[in-house]
């Protein structure tokens, strides 16, 4: 057995390795950075300034760099053989968007980067005036900029059209717009070629975003929330016990409810009780937990409906003492748990007690049981001892598969009850694209979720030993 | 056997009984005779930390925490001192190294102090300045206003005085350098790391102290820490009324008040300075109807941001209303539609105005917000002074449209049921885009113009896109129509960003394309002048200039329902929304 726990500890690390992998991937593919959360307004920047898009993009800058964006995103980079390899140090992310849009109309990077580059020097040249109020150079910046923003042939061609036409009237910048229009010309040497779509591999080296993430948690530093600065273990700490208290509860109550039920449905098979506990348990299994729990809050929380349905405390953890620790909290707030478990354990009575039934008049229905009868076992001794132990996998493999569940936490629940899980947690994370924490959440997760799949095997062979664990 | 099972069976019940039993025992009823103000919050403020948050949550606790240099008066949005002794008034200095730059003298009030009992000094000002231009502090949006500031010069003699230096002649620059809370240095800095590098240096992004910033390891020590969860969420001290007690995730956080807080002693001076509650405890409650069941039984005592039907509904209950103050102070933004004047068919203002004349916002009003909305005829707050009150707000009136339409030479001349019109030697016809927003009651608004629009020959295609197609088209200015809402400001209202010519850019915010000399003109009176009659007369005429030009079809502000109980003698204000708890006087 040691060998087999030895060898599975060791499955962990490509395991980890892999859903690390795969949650950096994913934080690529989700719309939408980190560094837009630390900025205001593109247009704040404009109420004292002319040069407002461009002290945006600076500042838009100098925190992707505070964030460590500005590095690649893995040892290596598969693109297409026609975009730099350093695309990721444009920023924002906008622009980049454009400029790779525009190149792709054109059929060459060089080319879309080249005339940004130029209408970028343009309107810089045109700032001074632009500041002094100089209605010709306003109207001339205001073009280029939108310029800025093309990203079809046509438009582009049409707006240049426009801006060759203020040059002239206004007789200002018209060496620089001929410059620019010559420059665009040469689109015709790159358009139709498509070459540079061909894709290439290129080797990024160790200074890599993933590398240095990678790094950081190997020496047990899961870093820092990026939107209030917590270690990032510490939320997450406080999230799980949170869920785990909640969950494991509502576990225990589903256990302690269903398996009596379900064998005392077995045992007395076709009964009255039988068909009445089917009925209310599906009841139960077909309503929505999140409906059941509004009804619960709406109905039995306040005196609106009569004193007599005033049953809960109004939801959310409404009796925590800050001033005590977590456990010694039980003791003023499980009357706020009370309505979260019973909602959460009353849908999944149905699995639990029907798999226990069936599997219970299984064996019933096998020799052994039918032999120990006729040896004169029975009562409890012929259910628990005899043929409760053979009929339990079902529930040993629903309660190894509940582990995942319990860890991520409900967050409909916690939502609905005000309960400060894993599951607000993580969609509060999500939504305010604090990827240390949603990492932090996964990797945690992933590492405690393989360490009860693990658990579950060993029981499965310390209470089977047909099971051989190989 | 079944007899063994019957007692087990009996056991769970009895044990279910029990838990019931045990609720009701462990349940008390709430009545909270002491003076805490229970408020909901529908999630964590990101930090508490003014120069770096950016939930506007945190804004509303930060303000009970922190004590800036002047506020805005609800009562009647004007500013008021709150740690300086009076509102300054901007001097040109005449010469020296500032000369032609404008001056504002300051003196800190004798009697702020710190929580230590150290007094308040210009010492902290320049930290929290400093802190602000410091590269690596996120606090871009504070930079991006801040940076009206070139220097704050301290009094050799006194360090509660000092002047700060500003460049720009801007009508909310008073404003802008004083409305921010001060930090305590001792508290934020005790190594005094910032004092070697020079607050203009920083401002003015001077090379070598930029170098410096970024080497010197006391400095990246200070910003590193002024980030961490030390201030931002565990010892957040400030000069205000309340002091964080505790913070607990995603449940509660809460204020007590200081038992010998500075400000008391001037709250007979102004009201500003109220602070009445023991202690405000913002608990954190995501779900509405979760919020609502709290209120009702007594476990929270306000509640804002009230879903419209529940509001009704409550409001209509006697019950309720022997309970509970019902309060709709109008929201301080606007919805609107935004027409872009650069497009041909749009140019001319009298076919916005037909398109004004189509929109049915009484409707919408009244049938899609439950009534918990106001008109506006332009994009000031209908509760603000200088709001033109005598413009009526353009009727649905679908004739009026159709003579507006035909005087501006739209006619169906090709019988195909879409009018048109000769425009630079073509025919085009009367077929234009509006990019709607994907909320259910932008949808609406915007069939319901389509379905309007379809009657007088106008054929109006509406898209959704998401979210970030939604803002490059808006960008390229690649629509017609957009539908949108914007915020207005507290205090004073600046109408450079969306309407003056310069920010018809694609980051500028003048979507419409709107402006010419004339308005431009106002709006640089608005922004300059220092006197108030004259900037009122020209807030009066720009109004006008865009109620006759209708570069927005203008909307409505919705309201927020708020729940107060009547506990307390509550505050409210029309000017500024919110339920302003440190007003709140318990009942006898």
């Amino acid at each position: 057995m040691g060998s087999y726990i030895l060898r599975r500890l060791l499955l962990f690390i490509p395991n980890l390795i892999l859903v690390s992998l795969l949650v950096f991937t994913l934080s690529e593919l989700i719309p939408g950075s980190p560094v837009q959360n630390r900025m205001p307004e593109a247009d704040n920047f404009q109420q004292s300034q002319r040069i407002g898009a461009f002290s945006y993009e600076k500042e838009y800058a100098r925190q992707a760099k505070i964030l460590g964006l500005d590095k690649p995103l893995f040892y290596f980079t598969i693109g297409t053989s026609g975009l730099p390899d350093t695309l990721y140090r444009i920023f924002p992310e906008s622009r980049r968007r454009v400029m790779v849009e525009l190149a792709s109309a054109l059929g060459s990077w060089p080319l879309s980067s080249e005339l940004h580059l130029r209408i970028r020097k343009m309107i810089w040249q045109l700032s001074p005036d632009v500041e002094d109020g100089n209605q010709e150079a306003l109207l001339l910046e205001k073009e280029l900029r939108f310029l800025l923003q093309e990203t079809e042939i046509k438009r582009f061609e049409d707006r240049l059209g426009a801006i060759h036409d203020i040059g002239e009237q206004t007789n200002s910048m018209q060496v620089e717009i001929r410059e620019l229009e010559a420059l665009w010309s040469k689109k015709a040497n790159y358009y139709g070629k498509r070459s540079w779509i061909w894709p290439y591999i290129k080797w990024n080296g160790f200074d890599n975003r993933y590398h240095n993430w990678i790094g950081r948690i190997l020496t047990g530093d899961m870093g820092k929330s990026i939107k209030d600065g917590q270690p990032v273990f510490s939320p997450i700490m406080k999230a799980l016990r949170w869920t785990l208290l909640l969950n494991v509860t509502a576990l225990m109550g589903v256990l302690l409810i269903a398996i009596p039920l379900g064998v005392y449905t077995a045992v007395n098979k076709g009964s009255g009780f039988d068909r009445w506990t089917h009925r209310l348990v599906y009841l139960f299994y077909s309503i929505p937990g999140f409906w059941l729990a509004s009804l619960g809050i709406t109905f039995l929380t306040s005196d609106t409906y009569g004193k007599f349905w005033h049953w809960f405390p109004s939801a959310g953890i409404t009796n925590y003492r800050p001033d005590m620790s977590f456990w010694a909290n039980l003791e003023f707030i499980y009357p706020d748990l009370i309505m979260p478990v019973l909602i959460l354990i009353l849908p999944s009575l149905a699995f639990l007690f029907r798999q226990v039934r069936t599997s219970m008049l299984e064996e019933f229905d096998k020799s052994y049981a039918i032999a120990a009868k006729a040896r004169g076992i029975s009562g409890n001794t012929l259910i628990w001892k005899t043929v409760f132990p053979n009929a339990s996998f079902p529930v040993l493999t629903m309660i190894g598969g509940a582990v995942p569940g319990l860890i991520a936490g409900s967050l409909i629940m916690e939502v609905i009850f005000s309960i400060p899980g894993m599951g607000r947690l993580m969609y509060e994370a999500m939504l305010s694209q604090d990827w240390n924490i949603l990492y932090g959440v996964i990797i945690i997760g992933t590492l405690l979720v393989m360490i009860s799949y693990l658990m579950t095997d060993l029981v499965y062979a310390i209470l089977n030993p047909k099971v051989k664990l190989s | 056997m079944r007899s063994c099972f019957h007692r087990e069976i009996h056991y769970i019940l009895l044990a279910c009984l029990g838990i019931f039993l045990l609720a009701q025992c462990r349940h008390e009823v709430n009545e909270n005779d002491s003076f805490e103000v229970r408020v909901r919050l529908p999630e964590d403020p990101d930090m508490l930390h003014p120069i770096i948050s950016k939930s506007i949550l945190a804004t509303e606790v930060e303000t009970f925490i922190f004590s800036p240099m002047t506020a805005i008066d609800p009562v009647d949005l004007s500013l008021k001192p709150v740690l300086i002794t009076g509102i300054p008034e901007p001097e040109i200095i005449e010469e020296g190294k500032y000369e032609g730059a404008r001056k504002l003298s300051l003196e800190i009030r004798p009697e702020a102090v710190w929580d230590n009992g150290q007094p308040i000094t210009v010492n902290d000002v320049i930290f929290t300045l400093k802190t602000v231009f410091l590269p690596g502090v996120p606090a871009a949006s504070w930079r991006s206003t801040l940076n009206i500031i070139e220097d704050v010069i301290p009094d050799p003699d006194d360090l509660k005085k000092f002047s700060i230096i500003i460049r720009e002649n801007y009508f909310r620059t008073i404003m802008i350098a004083t409305n921010y809370e001060v930090y305590p240095e001792y508290h934020y800095d005790p190594e005094l790391s910032l004092r070697n590098v020079s607050l203009a240096e920083l401002i003015s992004e001077d090379p070598e102290t930029m170098k410096l910033t970024a080497t010197d390891s006391s400095i990246l020590a200070f910003i590193d820490n002024y980030q961490s969860a030390k201030f931002t969420r565990n010892e957040v001290v400030g000069s205000g009324p309340y002091t964080l007690t505790y913070w607990q995730d995603k449940l509660q956080i809460r204020l007590d008040r200081k038992s010998d807080w500075w400000g008391d002693q001037l709250v007979d001076e102004h009201p500003i300075f109220t602070a009445n509650p023991s202690a405000i405890v913002y608990k954190i409650i995501p779900d509405e109807q979760t919020s609502l069941a709290a209120v009702k039984s007594d476990d929270i005592d306000v509640m804002g941001g009230v879903p419209v039907s529940d509001f009704k509904q409550m409001r209509e209950d006697s019950n309720y209303n022997d309970k509970f103050y019902f309060f709709t102070p109008s929201f301080n933004r606007y919805y609107f539609m935004a027409l872009n004047t650069k497009r041909p068919i749009l140019s001319d203002p009298r076919v916005r105005l037909a398109l004004a004349h189509l929109v049915e916002v009484d409707r919408f009003i009244e049938v899609l917000l439950d009534g918990m909305a106001i008109r506006t005829i332009g994009h000031i707050h209908p509760a603000l002074p200088y709001y033109r009150k005598d413009l009526e707000p353009i009727p649905y009136d679908p004739e009026k449209a159709r003579q507006l339409l035909e005087e501006a030479g739209w006619k169906d001349t090709n019988q195909n049921g879409i009018v048109d019109k000769v425009i630079d030697g073509k025919l085009v016809e009367f077929r234009i885009s509006y990019l709607a927003t994907k909320r259910a009651v932008g949808q609406q608004m915007a069939l319901s113009l389509q379905e309007n629009a379809r009657k007088l020959g106008i054929d109006i295609n509406v898209i959704q896109n998401d979210f970030r197609e939604h803002l490059k088209s808006i960008k390229k200015r690649d629509f017609d129509i957009v539908a949108a809402a914007k915020t207005i400001p507290d205090g004073v209202v600046d109408p450079f960003q969306t309407w003056h010519s310069s920010n018809d850019t694609p980051e500028g915010d003048n979507w419409s394309g709107y402006g010419d000399r004339f308005t431009d003109s106002l709006i640089q009176v608005i922004r300059t002048t220092t006197d108030a009659d004259a900037r009122t007369n020209a807030y009066e005429e720009f109004q006008e200039a865009l109620y006759r030009d209708q570069p927005f079809i203008f909307l409505l502000c919705p309201t927020e329902g708020i729940i107060i109980s009547k506990r307390f003698k509550a505050f409210e204000s029309d000017l500024k929304p919110g339920y302003h708890p440190n007003y709140f006087e318990l009942t006898d």
